[in-house]
């Protein structure tokens, strides 16, 4: 019983921002405000509408997408390379390739503005996509290593004694038993990337407006719930989308 | 069809460590060969550079009289049975023992035949569906068989496959292997440090120390024969009696025990060597003394 309460407790401590958030977004009065007065959908109506958003929206997408894509082949090949190889100065790599992890995004927000203006990238979609792709490659390597870790290396020997080539053995023994930790860490780039703020504010060029900017800019200028209305739908986008992949591939009782 | 095995000089150096140093072994065709020592005597080292795992530092192989020391694992044909199976757990049986089958881009028709058939000589076709996690430690065994057997490789390598079975089981595992064995009649190491296994189960047995092998012979031989003290003291029981060497001839000595009693005792030694007569405690008869 006490459990219970603590549990309860903790659940709504954690959730209850979130829940203010939602209800908000269906109030009638021009503001945010909780609790809502009356309901109406007219808020998520003005999201849809807004060719700011959509547009905010689709290029937070594809940043996402672009750099999940590269963190996770990256970041794969890392773990691999890390946990299998023996080689000298094994750990000052692993370290240095964590290392994004333990920065403050700020630092590495102005690190990568002098660098990128050095060679051109600032303001561009590919240096967006590079940058956040050097965030969050550290936590595919993270994930991958972990499912590495319960990884019994005798079944790559035994693939290969039976005929198989390297190619072979990667893509149908190695690929399949480490997919619980590619997927998690892929699913963690993504959202890391579509969340990014501070990396994107220094780096985006004039125009580029990511969600997260958008979103930014919009409760410094006006103090209209449609941000509410696009928070709202963004929780309803992870719920359908991120816990049935956690439940296929993060559980522990399924794992 | 079969094929014989040979080990040259073969050796394996870690820096300065040597875990296998020049072991000279000829497996005959279809013979069932054990390599018998204690951990870390290098008789998975051994059977590692066989398959191609490790690559050694001096020395070849051969099947057949042809030279394979610089052959990669998957195409040596040499089929191994790993200690704890190392089954593919995400493919069912049937999958893991067609993989092989598959690597060598066989037609559909056939790879489903000789799957069967793999799966029927191990007596598991009925559960060509299952999952590795959903068998019982033998039955895992028998499809790490299958897997290999289907190939009809030239070599079967045996890591030590039966200790993580009970006990029972294993005894039964041995005749199941050796019979298999024998009747495909393919070429084996089979590595262990169990002598009862050893005996059991191979044509001849290897014993290895440090890195080297002391004495090649059949069970019965490294038994009543060893050839150095390590193999007395490996193999079953013996006291061990330390003494000179009086008189020899043809193999036959007289050995004296540190001034006491002189006892005759049978090997290759020169007068004045030291050593120890290794005797069998069932070889001892006691009788009433004269008095």
């Amino acid at each position: 019983m006490m459990l219970w309460a603590v549990n309860a407790l903790i659940a709504l401590y954690l959730l209850a921002p979130v829940l203010v958030v939602v209800a908000t977004a269906f109030t009638t009065t021009g503001y945010p405000v909780f609790p809502p007065r009356g309901f109406t959908l007219r808020w998520f109506e003005s999201v849809l509408n807004s060719r700011e958003f959509l547009e905010a929206m689709r290029l937070s997408a594809v940043l996402a997408a672009a750099s999940t894509a590269i963190a996770t082949v990256l970041g794969t090949l890392a773990a691999l390379g890390l946990a299998r190889g023996s080689f000298r100065g094994r750990q000052a790599v692993a370290a240095i390739f964590l290392s994004p992890i333990f920065f403050p995004a700020i630092v590495l927000g102005l690190a990568l503005l002098i660098f990128y203006n050095r060679v051109g990238l600032a303001g561009t979609l590919p240096g967006m996509i590079a940058a956040h792709a050097v965030l969050t490659t550290p936590f595919v390597i993270r994930m991958v290593m972990a499912s590495l870790a319960e990884f019994d290396p005798a079944v790559e020997e035994a693939a290969e004694n039976l005929g198989a080539s390297r190619l072979r053995t990667f893509f149908q023994v190695t690929l399949p038993l480490i997919r619980p930790g590619v997927v998690a860490g892929a699913v963690f780039a993504f959202i890391l990337s579509f969340d990014e703020l501070v990396v994107s504010l220094f780096l985006a060029g004039p125009g580029m407006q990511t969600l997260p900017i958008r979103i930014f800019t919009s409760l410094e200028y006006s103090s209209r719930p449609d941000v509410s209305a696009i928070s709202t739908m963004l929780i309803l986008v992870w719920l359908l989308v991120g816990v049935p992949l956690y439940r296929r591939y993060l559980d522990i009782r399924h794992a | 069809m079969t094929h014989d095995l040979q080990l040259v000089g073969l050796g394996k150096a870690y820096g300065a460590t040597r875990a296998v140093e020049d072991v000279n072994l000829a497996v005959a065709r279809g013979e069932m060969m054990a390599l018998l020592g204690p951990s870390g005597c290098g008789k998975t080292t051994t059977l590692r550079m066989v398959a191609g795992f490790i690559a050694p530092t001096e020395g070849r192989i051969l099947v057949d009289g042809a030279d394979i020391t610089g052959v990669t694992a998957n195409r040596r044909d040499a089929g191994m049975v790993f200690q704890n199976y190392a089954l593919f757990p995400h493919m069912t049986v049937a999958r893991n023992v067609a993989f092989g089958l598959r690597c060598r881009r066989l037609p559909d028709a056939e790879v489903t035949a000789r799957t069967a058939q793999a799966l029927e000589q191990v007596g598991l076709g009925a559960l060509a569906g299952r999952y590795p996690r959903q068998l019982s430690g033998g039955q895992q065994q028998r499809v790490a068989l299958a897997r290999v057997l289907v190939l009809r490789p030239k070599l079967l390598l045996f890591d030590e496959p039966l200790s993580n079975l009970d006990a029972k089981l294993r005894v039964q595992m041995r005749q199941e292997i050796r019979s298999l064995q024998q009747s495909v009649g393919i070429t084996a190491l089979f590595v262990t440090h169990d002598q009862d296994e050893a005996s059991t189960i191979a044509d001849r047995i290897a014993v290895m120390n440090q890195g080297r092998i002391e004495q090649v012979g059949t069970p019965s031989e490294v038994y009543n024969e060893p050839a150095t003290r390590f193999v007395a003291d490996f193999i079953g029981r013996s006291n061990m009696i330390e003494g000179t060497v009086e008189h020899a001839a043809d193999g036959d000595l007289r050995v004296r025990i540190n001034a006491g009693p002189v006892f005759p005792a049978h090997g290759n030694a020169r007068p004045g060597q030291r050593g120890a007569i290794a005797v069998r405690p069932e070889k001892i008869d006691l009788a009433a003394a004269d008095t």
